[in-house]
């Protein structure tokens, strides 16, 4: 989407959509008829999206001179890649690395265009690099992408910030790191790979970055994929025959299993002023299942929903886009949890997410509020000042 | 019941037997006549399932067999005199403490059913206790044959009331093969009851490709229920018993290895040989609602030209979360077309005489599905597939 008419035709979309579906799939079903359309003017502004990567300076620096992978490539057109370990990636373990992964002036008039005023970026955790490389690999490179992302958020302060890359070998280090980024880089908290908190037992293994959490009230982002083989209970889905379907499917449970060890086993209890947030709906709305089967199971639990998720916001993602997951994820756990995400860098525009919150059946209050009030709120809670 | 005449026959039995209501589902006498409160998903007007495509049974040489055995799964007595049933963990379960179980309660069964205005029910046994993955395949063979007799002999009893798909190992397919065919040919039953696990992956299924080359000539109805499978079926999911947050937990994990085993059903090409068979995976597949955009999106870039024509040729079946959770079936209606859901809803699990999950059921979907949702799901589907079938 690139034109207010065609924001205005997707907005006019999500009416006629909102009309069609039934109404248990609208976001709030009193209110489902005040959806509209984007105030005169059309295109939306003021969003603030708090998904999105980059690849520092430095970090391709150090990943250029691996060996092994993963390694930072460029081929004989000039096109850049990160050579992975996995086959996971499309075109045999290289993931491509367009233009956005590198160019911040680039960015910032990417958002300018769409209405975008500012935007939280992190480490790519879905390429498994904290995965397949030593604590010591990883010390050297995350510290130096952080110094390198200290400084973006300090350059393009008005419309970025930035959340340190932890070793998930190291928590006693990255918990020293963690104070780093706040402390002298102004970043306002940490990512980690979400597929370490699939269990509490794992969860409890990151104790130490928590613990610094708690003291800085930092937010910490779970973002797709593994950590190192050190943390006990990671998913290990295997698949011979249809591997893409498969693949999302397991990015589902993932997701839904650390979700379900941050909002349900007790693990936050101790660090309350923490903020976590999960990408991609928590894994495409299947958490909303979960939650919905879990009152269901328990419909007089003295712990409501918005008990649970007091600490957690879910970000619409690249995974998480459909318009209707969006609305499903608002119904069940509120406006005020669901964050806009775009996933920036692996998507090469903003544009698809924005363009898919506009067609999703919510009212302009909650569209509103997953746009920019929510994240804005956030962001204020940890210091950063938006104007 | 096995052609259109008899399910006619059996129609009119049924409409007979409505007309003959308890008493407590009838409008109330002493309340001046006003219908009675707790039956209001009875006598609600409207459309009401054919079919419950979804019950189970706990038969008496059943719970013989597990008496007689030394380790779980069996079952023990206790000083009371109760039954105890007594499961080992799978993949698919943890074990919990042993429950109380007897004989299904057919009388009671039947009363609920023409309490809800339902006519009929698929029996099948409880495949999610995982007996195919955890009895050795010499016991399981002559269990499963002795399971079914009693299981046709409830259809054979009440042929207007039940349909029945017969129990069947996924360790030895071939002898299942010929179990199935005794079981359309002999015992008067439409389809065999299979654990979903058999079907995580495209290698697994193909180790039952006997089974369906006999359910193919059959025509039968595969009933796919969540469960482990034999461990000679490869491309199992792993073994996963969470150490916290339990319950929340093994609902993540069973609404992935459902959708993994309708991806397998729907998406490779193994039903290909089988058009004449029909499969219905339950719980609505899992995931499978959510999935369903991705999966369209990239379903092209994985050489599947129509992933939601692919998928369509399973029925999807709510099974417990038509009470439950309506929502989700409503959505899954949405997304996956209401001319593919089955009405069902888990009566039965642990004997005796089961709660009554039907008008319930009937009364959450009746909350949330439009009229033209219902009448698929509660009707139409259920004619066309027995027309199918030859069976209407």
């Amino acid at each position: 989407m690139s034109s207010r008419r065609e924001f205005i035709r997707t907005a006019t979309f999500g009416v006629a959509a909102a009309a069609a579906l039934p109404s248990l799939l609208r976001a709030d079903p009193a209110a489902s008829d005040a959806t509209t359309p984007a105030p005169a003017g059309g295109k939306p502004s003021g969003l603030i999206d708090l998904h999105s990567h980059w690849f520092s300076p430095a970090s391709v620096e150090i990943l250029s001179k691996r060996a092994t992978g993963p390694k930072f490539k460029v081929n004989d057109k000039g096109e850049k890649f990160l050579s992975r370990s996995g086959p996971e990636s499309p075109g045999g373990g290289n993931f491509p690395l367009g233009a956005q992964w590198f160019d911040l002036d680039a960015r910032v008039r990417h958002l300018d265009e769409e209405g975008v005023v500012h935007q939280l970026v992190s480490w790519p955790t879905t390429l498994g690099v904290d995965a397949a490389i030593t604590a010591a690999e990883a010390r050297e490179l995350w510290a130096a992408y952080n110094t390198d992302l200290g400084g973006a958020v300090r350059k393009y302060s008005s419309h970025l910030s930035g959340v340190a890359a932890l070793a998930t070998a190291d928590p006693e280090w990255s918990a020293r790191e963690l104070a780093r980024a706040h402390d002298e880089l102004g970043l306002i908290g940490g990512v980690l790979p979400a597929n370490v908190f699939a269990t509490l037992e794992g969860a409890k293994q990151l104790a130490p970055i928590f613990a610094t959490a708690q003291k800085y009230k930092s937010h910490i982002y779970l973002h797709t994929g593994g950590g190192s083989p050190s943390i006990p209970g990671q998913p290990d889905w295997k698949h011979t025959d249809t591997a893409g379907p498969r693949g999302s499917l397991d990015n589902i449970y993932n997701f839904a299993a650390a979700t379900i060890t941050l909002a349900y086993s007790g693990f936050l209890d101790a660090y309350p002023d923490v903020t976590v947030q999960i990408a991609q709906l928590g894994g495409s709305g299947g958490i909303a299942l979960v939650e919905e089967l879990a009152r269901a199971a328990a419909p007089r639990s003295k712990e409501p929903t918005a008990a649970k998720f007091r600490q957690i916001y879910l970000d619409t993602g690249a995974g998480g886009r459909g318009p209707e997951a969006i609305a499903l994820a608002v119904r069940v756990f509120g406006a005020d949890r669901i964050v806009f995400g775009t996933d920036y860098a692996p998507q090469a525009s903003v544009a698809p997410v924005i363009d898919n919150i506009g067609q999703s059946p919510l009212t302009a209050a909650q569209r509103r509020a997953v746009f920019s009030e929510s994240p804005r709120q956030l962001l204020a809670a940890k210091g950063v000042k938006l104007v | 019941m096995s052609t259109r005449r008899e399910f006619l026959r059996s129609s009119v039995v049924a409409a007979a037997a409505a007309a003959t209501l308890p008493s407590l589902l009838r409008a109330d006498e002493k309340n001046g006549g006003k219908p009675a409160p707790v039956a209001d998903a009875a006598l609600t007007p409207g459309i009401r399932p054919l079919i419950d495509w979804h019950s189970h049974i706990v038969t008496p040489g059943e719970l013989k067999y597990l008496a007689g055995r030394k380790t779980a799964p069996r079952v023990t007595t206790d000083a009371q005199g109760r039954q105890l049933f007594e499961n080992v963990t799978t993949v698919s379960a943890v074990a919990r403490e042993a429950s109380p179980t007897s004989p299904s309660d057919i009388g009671r069964r039947i009363e609920h059913l023409a309490a809800s205005g339902i006519q009929r029910q698929l029996l099948t046994y409880t495949v999610a206790i995982g007996y195919d993955a955890t009895l050795p395949v010499e016991e399981t063979r002559p269990f499963f044959r002795g399971l079914n007799d009693e299981l046709a002999a409830v259809v054979r009893q009440h042929p207007d009331r039940f349909l029945g798909v017969a129990a069947l190992p996924t360790a030895d397919p071939a002898w299942a093969a010929e179990e199935l065919t005794r079981a359309h040919r002999e015992l008067g039953l439409i389809g065999g009851a299979l654990p979903l696990n058999a079907f995580t992956s495209l290698e697994g299924a193909r180790t039952l490709a006997p089974l369906f080359a006999a359910g193919q000539k059959l025509g039968s109805h595969f009933f796919i229920h969540r469960a482990p499978a034999s461990a000679t079926v490869p491309g199992q999911p792993p073994l996963i018993v969470p150490t916290d947050t339990a319950a929340v937990r093994w609902s993540a994990i069973s609404n992935t290895h459902l959708l993994n085993g309708a991806l397998t059903l729907g998406l490779t090409d193994f039903l290909d040989p089988y058009p004449d068979v029909s499969v219905q995976v339950i719980m609505l597949g899992g995931f499978l609602p959510y999935l369903i955009d991705s999966i369209i999106a990239s379903g092209p870039r994985a050489g599947i030209r129509d992933p939601l024509a692919s998928l369509r040729r399973i029925y999807l079946e709510p099974g417990p979360y038509s009470g439950s959770n309506p929502d989700w079936v409503a959505y899954t209606a949405a997304k996956f077309g209401a001319d593919r859901i089955l009405f069902g809803t888990d009566y039965g699990v642990g004997g005796g005489a089961a709660t009554d999950r039907l008008g319930p059921s009937v009364a959450a979907l009746d909350r949330v599905l439009t009229t033209q949702q219902r009448q698929l799901i509660y009707v139409d589907n259920t004619r066309a597939l027995l027309k199918a079938k030859g069976l209407s």
